[in-house]
Parts: structure tokens; C-alpha cells; sequence
């Protein structure tokens, strides 16, 4: 209905963006990218002749008649992996490709199954991320609405104050540099949590050990994740809290007899509830960044350390499938606000009922 | 506005700007930055260009904590000394000049140097110096630590020997032999020459245990190191010599594992994140508020177009297309600061627009209009007064997240290669596991100078949105 | 039995510069059926005589003493939970002031309307809807509107919402606080209409206060006018209407412009509304009255009966 043409829209523009994003991408990374395929082309031609008495014969005679071969061999081979097409259909076809998760082979990196095709690598490092970034973003969200929500109503008080403090302070914080910190505490002084992994070497047996071996490698990333984020989700809830409490409808609810848990949880924080959770959707967003970038700390085998290891070998097919890829989730996140957004809050949806 | 007017706003704002006191802890923060920042080439000149050139920190201490860690802990470590012979006492015989210098160091410390490294510098032709060196403890023992030929490296007519006393087998073996007449046979015998920690033996008590880091008590007192220098060749002249007694602590704030003082390179990383943070939030906010008022005012198509723009640019994520560039690009801290313009400017341009159009549908404007005033006039005398105040607090509170931006950058390795930056540091630290190895030092000290420069950005802007905001509600 | 006798009621904001008396001593009775206007100007405390009823006075807000007994019971004397339990919303509703906040954006009319249903009468939500159904049809909406959200509305349409939804637990007492201010002159007559009929058909007896004199005429059958915290005027809407006899009445009365009858200036009341914390001593309007005299300046007047039913506090009689 009315909500679906919003989130129509919605999908539209991520769409929209995320083509731009993956063209200008592919247009500035084709040639690096194509420099793997050139370099192993002549590998190919190297070979061949090698391989071959006659040529080699010719390439110590003729240097000519040699390099005419060659170049012949090279037409050949540019056609066979189409490196003769226009500049901008390489590109526009590389875009294509990236779109429908065809992101060709690594030059240096291997998944932990031992492939080298980036879509392997990249897909076997995200539910990775995904399990840390969602388990610590639920506990944030958990914690900063039920701090936020006592601090409203309380307003001024000790627990206030604190809140306001905090979130000034986590704003300025490197959230990966903070890893580093949970690490020497945790990891070396007081040694109680592994200082990184996924799993221990040797791996637990699976079922319940497992279970918990994980949740122990997930301990300390996750941590890190929630000291620095529910300051932002605390503070802002507590703000629109305390606006939203001074509404008449709140007013009109006491009067109508509501008990006051209801009138709190209920009317108020239901009617908060967009533009609180417009706010920190955005933060949470811009924070996939910086809890990418913890992974590399913790040696968490998602996206983040895929990425350290990307620059660090200049993996240029993994670098652009790694950017796909997470413009994807960026977008879909954006999405999923919008959604959530839309249903919240009915004054956004276009369509029929209005007046 | 006329320029007395406009002093005495600026008196009026900074009388009620230092009365709020996180605003001015904020600003003391960021005036102790600056210091640092400027003090930076002034105070080690060199350090920052020669950051990734490792042969120019070869003389400090490898990976130790700063030097002030001695007040905190029972078990004094020796501080990194280097002591600089200038005149030594010079006498000629029979073809062979001989340059003789005593170093005297009162040893009061637990833990002993981590090595020792002996330079000598000479002027002349090419040849080979003789050297000995003879170490005299406070009890009374000696011993003939060095005595050699050293070839030297010359650049033109400037030459320099030197002597490696840790890696260099006939010292070894000297110490060895010293430490034998007190030690423990068993031990003794187990001692592998390569790992050989021979400063425990030299500056520990003669008894059994001497050669070994836990059970070595430490000699404290006067040691005497007698240097003799033997030139046999004519053309040669020693200009001076250096001896540097590699410490267990050092400096500020410690060295890393490439022994570079961590204590520079903190302090020429402030140029960098001072410079990106502040360039970049000023550049993005003034595009975002140029862009919002003439869409703001253009209306119509033109302005949905804009708008669009806009929108495309806002959800384009950063950080993945800012690695994408970073690694393409020359990795410099102007690429960076386009970079954080080119993602940051449009969150700005939905804000500016909005108060643009509050003030343009006030009466007073269309007034304005019907005098004949010029849409330029309109703008800056109505239009920019009221976007001023939210722009210059979203300055200041944008610094932080281009700080926090960059950082992130260089902290994966996309850091201009000609500076230190913080991230850049941390980087190196995470690449060597300095935080399973427990070096504090490495991994707190630039971590928090972020945070503290952030904070104090942070603490400006909400004490600048304070005071300004309640002028903006004239709206 | 009066259904409603407040006696003696104060309510004052406690706030760091003093005590605003906002309600000083005020009292008043209400029959069953009966409507009764409150006129004043604004900061009369007739607002704040209608929160204090319902016991919602917004902070720093307290009722100091007084009695308000409805149906027998004191209110005043009941705790926070037996308040909201027993007479809020049952006993005693409220209309308010500009609808245009007083419903949440993000819950369905039908939602709103039935929460009073499920709390204080424990109904199923179906059964609680089909309640507030026929309630908007009695105030004349469709029975769809319950799938609305308040921002589909006009301002007319969710003002008649909220009497719907005070309506909904058959109160005793309904006040209404200036329900029409903020409509423009057509919604507000159907407004008014729609509450005649409500109280021809319902029995119920309602407390109307506005500064509009000439909506309080319509629909009031008596009139009770607040000065600076006091009643100092009380009849039926004919004979305080007809022959009002404290002056400030008069002079209420007279300020209202006419279509028919000679073109004059427009009167007016010199001088503002008296300061609260610090009223003026004696007879609070003797600042401005033109026929102030010593007794004015230092003796309170109380209300007395000058007719059958109709009370003045003032010491011209």
C-alpha cells in the first residue's frame, strides 16, 4: 500500500547507487585489475615458446620474425580473454560481472577452503561479520534504549549526566584502537579472553564446546564494539525521550488512566521510536566501517581482516569485490532503516488515506 | 556588517565562550595540539621525513618502554645513554698515534644495557684503526672487552668504524671468559654464544648466576670503560667517537620494534590529523553551505537536480570507496582530505538547505525583493547570518570524524608515505603484535591522542552550538 | 447531590520565584446534567482549575487544600493508583486544549479509543473497537475512521475523536477545555452542536472553559467568572448575561464587539492581568475596576447570593 511504494523508492535509489558506485569503481580499477590477465598472457606466450624447440630456435635467430609471432599470439590471446574491446565495454562489462557477484580470481589471497575465487572468499568472510557486527549492535541497542529510557526519566540526575559524558567521550574514540586496548587488558595483563581468532587450534569438538569456544572468541571483539557505540544510541534516546515526554498526547494518556509503564514503553517510546531510530541507524551505519576495521585487530576472519590483507597484497579483484560487496550491505542497510522507518512511523507512507 | 559591529560580536561570543567550561577545556586540549604540532620540526627536524627510514633510528634502543617507567617500578632499567667523546688525549710514537679517552658511568640501575655499540669517526685515508677497549668495575675486576681492527665505511674523506659489541664474536668470547671464572660450570656450558646476553655478566656482582637475566645481581657503582684508539697510518685524523649504551627505556614514550622514538613520531603525526581533520571539515562544510543556499535559492528543476545529487552522494559509503582511492592514488594526506570532501560535504547540504528555505519564505525577504535588492544581497546580508551559527558549530564537530577517518585509513596501511601519522603508528604496532606482547606503549599513547584531539573538537563545537544555536531560534 | 462540589479548592505552581496562586480558593457545585461555563481571560486559572479536577496539574503543580468530591468521594484524599484506576477517565474526562497534539501520531484512532475500554473495563480489543465504532458514530464520523492515524485528520475531525474518546466510559463529568479555540468559525459551530447534542441525548454534565464568551453562551447553563484565581461571578448564562453585576463582567461583556446596535469605539480593560505569585491586596481586579473604593483595597469580598443562583464577590453589594 502506502508503504510499499515508500520502500519501492527506497530500493530504487539504493539500486541507483550502488550501479554508479560499482561503475566508477570498475572504471577506476580496470587497469590494474587488467594487469593480472596481461602479466599472464605473457606468461602463456613465455611458455609456448619455451616449451617449443622450433621457436626457441626462432627467437635466437630472428628477433624480428620472433616478436611478429608474439604479437600475433598476443591478438589471439587479448580476443580470447577480451582485452580487444573498447575501454568502456571492458569496463562496462567488469560492472556487469561485479553486479551479479562474478568477481573473478584472487592474484594472492586463498579462502580457508583453499579457493581462489574471490566470490568464495568474500562469501566465506561475511556471515563472519555479520554474526559479530549483529550480535554487538543488538546488545547496543538493548543497552542504550534501557539507559536512554532511565536517564529521560530522570533528567539531570547522576545517571543523566554520566550518559551525556560518555557519548562525547566514545564519539572521539577509534573503535578499532580500543580493540588494541581490550587486547592488552584482557588478552595479556589479565589473560581471560583470547587475544584473537575465531576458533583455538586446535578446534573444539563440535556441538555445545564449540559453542562456547566461539562465544569466547566473540567475547572481546564484542565488547569492544558495545563500549564504544551505546553512548551515541543512550544519548540520543534519552533526548528524544525527554521531547517526546513533554507532548500532550502523553498528558492525554495519563489522563485516560493508562498505567505509567505503558505510558512510558508504550506511547512514548513507540512515538520516539522513528526519529531515534533514524538517528542511530545512521550512526550504526557509519560504524560498519570502524567495526570492519576491528576485525583486522582481533584477527577476525570477516570482511575487515579480508581487507587488511587485500592492501596489504594489493589484491586488486578481492579490493573490488570487497567494495561491492559491502556497498551492498551498506545500502541494504539504508533500506532496512527506511523499512523499519516506514512502519514505525505512519506519517511517511505515501498513498491511499490521505485526506 | 561593519567591522566595529562585528568586534563587538566576536567579544560578546568569547566572554560567554569562556564561561563554559567544557568549551574551554576543549580549547586548552587543542592549544596543547598545536604546541606539539609546531614544536615537532623544531624539536627533532629530522624525524619526520626519515620515519620509514630505518637506518636513521639504528642507535635506539629496540621496542622498550619510556624512560619515566623507572618511577613506577622497584626494578630500575637502564636509560639509553649515548656518550659523546669530542677530545681524546693524543700521543704520537714511532709512527703509531694513540687516542685515549676514559668513560666514567655511575651504574645505579637493576636491569643493564640491552647492548652496546661503540662509533668512531675519523677524518683521511682510508685504513684500518686499532681498538681496545678495557672495562673496569667497581670491584675492582677488570677486564679487556675489545681489542681488534675495524675497517671503515667512508663517504669521501669522512670515515667511520664501528663495533657491534653484542654481535661481535671476539667480545663475546671475552665476556665469556670473564664470566666463567665466577659462574657456575653447568650453567656455563649451556650458554649459547649467539643469544648471549653479555651486558648481565659485565655489570652484575661476581658470583654464581651472573650470566643469567633472573638470578644476576646487579653491580652498582662507578665502571670506568678505557677506550684506545691505535691509527698506524699518516693521512688519518680521529675527530671524535661516540659510545652508545642501548637502554631498556627510552625517551618519552619508548621506541618500537624499529627503534624509532615513538615520542617524534606522535609529535609530527599531530601535524597530519590537525591539518586533515580541520582542512577537510572546513572544505566539506563550506561546499555543503555554498551548495545548499544556491540550490535553496535556484527552486524548481534545477534544485531537484541538485537535490538528487545530493542524495546519490549521501549514500555512497565511505569507507569502501575511500580504501578504493586511497590504494589507487598516491597514498598523500591531500588525496585523503579530498577524499573526506568528496563523502563529507553533502550530510551538510540537507541542513543548509532547509534553513536556507526557512528564510526564504519569511515576509522580510520578499520585502527585501520588492525594494529591488540582488539575490547576492539577499544571501549574504539574510540568508548566511542565519546559516553561520550551524555552520561553525558543524566545523568543529566535524573535525573528529575526519580525524577518526583518517586514522582508520592509515591504520590499513593507505597512510601518505612521506609522514607519520597516528594510524600509521598503530598500524606498524598491530602488524607486530604489540598488543599480545604487552607493549603499552606502542598501542595506547596514539589511540588516545586521537581521542583526546576529537575530544577536544568535540567539546569546542557542542560549547560553540550552545551559544550559538539559541540565535538561530530568531527563525 | 451535587455531582460534582469542589469547596475551598488551591492549586498553586510551586516555583523558585514563589507560589503562582493559580486556583485560590475556589468553589463551586455542578448538578447532573448540568453545563457549566468557565470564562476568564487567559492566565485566569481556569485551565488550571480543570488539570487540578482531574488531578493532572503538570509539574510544578500541586493542589495546596480544597475538597473535590465527585459523586461523594473526595478525590483529593485518594492515592495515585486508586486515581487512575477508579476515577480518571470514568468518573471524570477531559477534552483539550488544540486536538491538534493531544492524539499519538504512530497508534490508529481505534487503538486510542479503545485503551481507556481495555484498561478500565478489561473488554477484548475486538469488543473495545466495536465501542469506539458506534462512539464516532455518535459524533458523527464514519466507523472507519478507527483505521486512521491522526495525521489523516482535520482538525475538526480529531477534535471530535476526542470527544469520542471522553466519551467512551459513560464519565460523569466531562471537561472540556477550550475545545474549539483552535478550529476555525464553521468547525467550531458543529463542534458546539455535536456537544448540545451529546448532553441533550446523555445526560452528561460538562465543564466548559474558554475565553470565548460568546461559545460559552450557546452551550452553558450556568456560568461561573474567574478572575486571577477566583470566581467573582456565578449564575445562570441568563441572568449573569442579561444583568451582570461585577464589574469586571460588565466590562468582559461590553468588550465584545457587536453586529447589531450603534457603531462604537470597541472598550476595553485598562491595565493587565494581575501577577500571581504576588496578587494585589484585598479584591484582586480593584487595580482596574472603576468603581474600586477603600473596602476594595483592603478586604477580600466573598461570594454572595444577590439572587436566586446568581453570586457576586464584590463589595458593591
Amino acid at each position: 500500500m502506502g508503504l510499499g511504494r515508500y520502500i519501492g523508492f527506497r530500493i530504487i535509489n539504493a539500486v541507483v547507487v550502488l550501479v554508479l558506485v560499482v561503475f566508477i569503481c570498475s572504471l577506476l580499477f580496470n587497469t590494474f585489475a587488467e594487469q593480472e590477465v596481461k602479466a599472464m598472457i605473457d606468461e602463456i606466450i613465455r611458455a609456448m615458446t619455451v616449451g617449443n624447440p622450433q621457436l626457441m630456435q626462432k627467437l635466437r635467430s630472428n628477433q624480428t620474425a620472433y616478436q611478429i609471432w608474439v604479437e600475433e599470439q598476443k591478438k589471439l590471446l587479448y580476443e580470447e580473454f577480451g582485452l580487444n574491446k573498447p575501454y568502456l565495454q571492458r569496463v562496462f562489462e567488469r560492472a556487469i560481472n561485479q553486479l551479479q557477484f562474478k568477481f573473478g580470481k584472487a592474484t594472492m589471497i586463498r579462502s580457508p577452503s583453499g579457493s581462489t575465487d574471490v566470490a568464495t572468499i568474500i562469501l566465506e568472510a561475511l556471515p563472519r561479520t555479520v554474526l559479530l557486527f549483529t550480535t554487538a549492535e543488538v546488545i547496543v541497542i538493548i543497552i542504550g534504549i534501557l539507559l536512554g529510557l532511565k536517564a529521560a526519566q530522570k533528567a539531570g540526575s547522576f545517571l543523566d549526566r554520566f550518559i551525556q559524558v560518555v557519548s562525547m567521550v566514545s564519539a572521539s574514540l577509534p573503535m578499532w584502537w580500543v580493540g588494541m586496548l581490550m587486547i592488552i587488558v584482557f588478552s595479556y595483563y589479565i589473560p581471560i579472553f583470547p587475544s584473537g581468532g575465531f576458533t583455538s587450534i586446535p578446534p573444539p569438538p563440535p556441538g555445545i564446546p564449540a559453542l562456547m569456544d566461539l562465544l569466547h572468541h566473540l567475547a572481546l571483539p564484542v565488547i569492544t564494539v558495545v563500549l564504544v557505540s551505546f553512548g551515541a544510541w543512550a544519548y540520543v534516546t534519552r533526548s528524544l525521550v525527554l521531547g517526546t515526554l513533554q507532548e500532550d498526547f502523553i498528558m492525554v494518556a495519563r489522563a485516560k488512566g493508562i498505567p505509567e509503564r505503558k505510558v512510558l514503553y508504550g506511547h512514548t517510546l513507540r512515538a520516539a521510536a522513528p526519529p531515534i531510530l533514524t538517528n542511530t541507524l545512521l550512526s550504526l551505519i557509519a560504524s560498519m566501517g570502524g567495526a570492519v576495521i576491528t576485525e583486522s585487530v582481533f584477527n577476525w576472519p570477516g570482511l575487515g581482516r579480508l581487507y587488511w590483507i587485500a592492501i596489504e597484497e594489493f589484491d586488486v579483484p578481492v579490493l573490488l569485490g570487497l567494495t561491492t560487496v559491502f556497498t551492498m550491505l551498506y545500502l541494504a542497510a539504508f533500506v532496512l532503516q527506511d523499512l523499519i522507518y516506514g512502519l514505525l512511523d505512519p506519517r511517511v507512507r505515501i498513498g491511499a488515506g490521505r485526506r | 556588517m561593519r567591522w566595529s559591529d562585528l568586534k563587538a560580536d566576536l567579544l560578546d561570543f568569547w566572554f560567554q565562550f569562556v564561561k563554559n567550561k567544557s568549551g574551554m577545556l576543549g580549547l586548552i586540549l587543542l592549544i596543547f595540539f598545536i604546541i606539539l604540532a609546531i614544536a615537532a620540526p623544531i624539536i627533532a627536524p629530522e624525524a619526520g621525513e626519515n620515519w620509514r627510514n630505518l637506518e636513521y633510528w639504528q642507535e635506539n634502543p629496540k621496542s622498550v618502554p619510556p624512560a619515566w617507567i623507572n618511577i613506577f617500578s622497584s626494578k630500575k632499567l637502564f636509560v639509553h645513554s649515548i656518550i659523546y667523546i669530542n677530545k681524546f688525549n693524543v700521543t704520537s710514537y714511532g709512527g703509531i698515534t694513540e687516542y685515549v679517552y676514559n668513560i666514567s658511568l655511575d651504574y645505579n640501575y637493576d636491569v643493564p644495557p640491552a647492548g652496546m655499540l661503540l662509533v668512531v669517526n675519523a677524518k683521511g685515508k682510508q685504513s684500518p684503526i686499532t681498538l681496545d677497549v678495557q672495562f673496569t668495575r667497581p670491584d675492582g675486576t677488570s677486564l679487556r672487552l675489545a681489542s681488534e681492527q675495524l675497517y671503515p665505511v667512508s663517504k669521501e674523506d669522512l670515515l667511520e668504524y664501528s663495533l657491534h659489541f653484542g654481535s661481535d664474536m671476539s667480545v663475546v668470547s671475552n665476556v665469556m671468559d670473564f664470566a666463567r671464572k665466577y659462574e657456575n660450570p653447568d650453567v656455563m656450558s649451556k650458554i649459547k654464544p649467539d643469544v648471549f646476553k653479555f651486558t648481565y655478566p659485565l655489570f652484575s656482582k661476581a658470583k654464581p648466576g651472573l650470566t643469567q637475566e633472573g638470578a644476576a645481581e646487579p653491580l652498582k657503582g662507578r665502571y670506568i670503560i678505557t677506550i684506545t684508539i691505535f691509527t698506524t697510518e699518516q693521512g688519518i685524523e680521529v675527530t671524535g667517537a661516540r659510545m652508545v649504551l642501548e637502554g631498556q627505556s627510552y625517551g618519552l614514550f619508548g621506541t618500537d620494534d624499529f627503534r624509532r622514538d615513538l615520542f617524534q613520531g606522535l609529535m609530527w603525526g599531530t601535524q597530519v590529523s590537525l591539518l586533515v581533520g580541520v582542512v577537510a571539515s572546513v572544505v566539506s562544510v563550506l561546499i555543503g553551505v555554498l551548495y545548499g543556499v544556491t540550490s535553496a535559492y535556484l527552486g524548481g528543476r534545477k534544485e531537484e537536480l541538485m537535490q538528487r545529487i545530493t542524495e546519490i552522494f549521501y549514500n555512497i559509503p565511505m569507507l569502501p570507496l575511500a580504501i578504493m582511492l586511497a590504494a589507487l592514488l598516491t597514498p598523500s594526506i591531500w588525496n585523503v582530505v579530498l577524499i573526506l570532501v568528496v563523502f563529507g560535504w553533502s550530510g551538510y547540504e540537507f541542513v543548509v538547505r532547509s534553513i536556507a528555505h526557512q528564510v526564504k519564505e519569511m515576509d522580510y525577504i520578499e520585502a527585501s525583493r520588492a525594494i529591488g535588492a540582488r539575490a547576492r544581497r539577499i544571501i549574504t546580508r539574510h540568508i548566511m547570518p542565519q546559516i553561520a551559527p550551524y555552520a561553525f558549530a558543524s566545523i568543529a564537530l566535524g573535525v573528529p570524524g575526519a580525524i577518526l577517518t583518517e586514522a582508520a585509513l592509515s591504520f590499513l596501511g593507505l597512510a601518505d608515505i612521506k609522514r607519520v601519522t597516528w594510524g600509521l603508528i598503530l598500524h606498524d604496532a598491530n602488524g607486530a603484535a604489540a598488543t599480545i606482547r604487552g607493549m603499552w606503549w606502542w598501542v595506547v599513547p596514539p589511540g588516545l591522542f586521537i581521542a583526546l584531539l576529537g575530544l577536544s573538537f568535540v567539546l569546542i563545537g557542542t560549547a560553540l552550538d550552545e551559544i550559538l544555536n539559541p540565535k538561530m531560534r530568531k527563525l | 447531590m451535587s455531582i460534582l462540589s469542589v469547596n475551598n479548592l488551591k492549586a498553586y505552581f510551586l516555583t523558585i520565584r514563589g507560589a503562582v496562586r493559580a486556583v485560590d480558593n475556589v468553589s463551586f457545585s455542578l448538578e447532573k446534567g448540568e453545563s457549566l461555563g468557565l470564562a476568564g481571560e487567559s492566565g485566569c486559572g481556569k485551565s488550571t482549575l480543570g488539570y487540578a479536577l482531574i488531578n493532572l496539574l503538570p509539574p510544578p503543580g500541586k493542589i495546596m487544600d480544597g475538597r473535590i468530591l465527585i459523586d461523594g468521594v473526595d478525590v483529593t484524599k485518594l492515592s495515585e493508583d486508586e486515581l487512575r484506576k477508579k476515577v480518571r477517565w470514568k468518573k471524570i474526562s477531559m477534552i483539550f486544549q488544540g486536538a491538534m497534539n493531544a492524539l499519538n501520531p504512530v497508534y490508529t484512532i481505534g487503538y486510542q479509543m479503545s485503551e481507556p475500554l481495555i484498561y478500565h473495563e478489561g473488554m477484548s480489543k475486538k469488543e473495545a473497537l466495536e465501542e469506539a465504532k458506534r462512539y464516532l458514530e455518535l459524533v458523527g464520523l464514519s466507523r472507519d475512521v478507527v483505521n486512521r492515524y491522526p495525521h489523516e485528520l482535520s482538525g475538526g475531525m480529531k477534535q471530535r475523536v476526542m470527544i469520542a474518546t471522553a466519551l467512551i466510559l459513560k464519565p460523569t463529568v466531562l471537561i472540556a477545555d477550550e475545545p474549539t479555540t483552535a478550529l476555525d468559525v464553521i468547525v467550531q459551530a458543529q463542534i458546539i452542536n455535536l456537544m448540545k447534542k451529546l448532553k441533550k441525548e446523555l445526560g452528561i454534565s460538562i465543564i466548559f472553559i474558554s475565553h470565548d464568551l460568546s461559545v460559552i453562551s450557546e452551550i452553558a447553563d450556568r456560568v461561573a467568572i474567574m478572575y486571577a484565581g477566583k470566581i467573582v461571578e456565578l449564575g445562570s448564562s441568563d441572568s449573569v448575561y442579561l444583568k451582570p453585576k461585577h464589574p469586571y463582567t460588565q466590562a468582559l461583556l461590553r468588550a465584545v464587539p457587536r453586529i447589531r446596535g450603534k457603531k462604537e469605539k470597541l472598550a476595553f480593560i485598562p491595565g493587565a492581568p494581575p501577577n500571581l505569585i504576588e496578587p494585589p491586596s484585598g479584591c484582586r481586579f480593584h487595580p482596574r475596576c472603576p468603581y474600586a473604593f477603600d473596602r476594595c483595597m483592603k478586604e477580600e469580598p466573598e461570594l454572595k447570593q444577590v439572587e436566586s443562583g446568581h453570586f457576586v464577590a464584590c463589595h458593591l453589594y
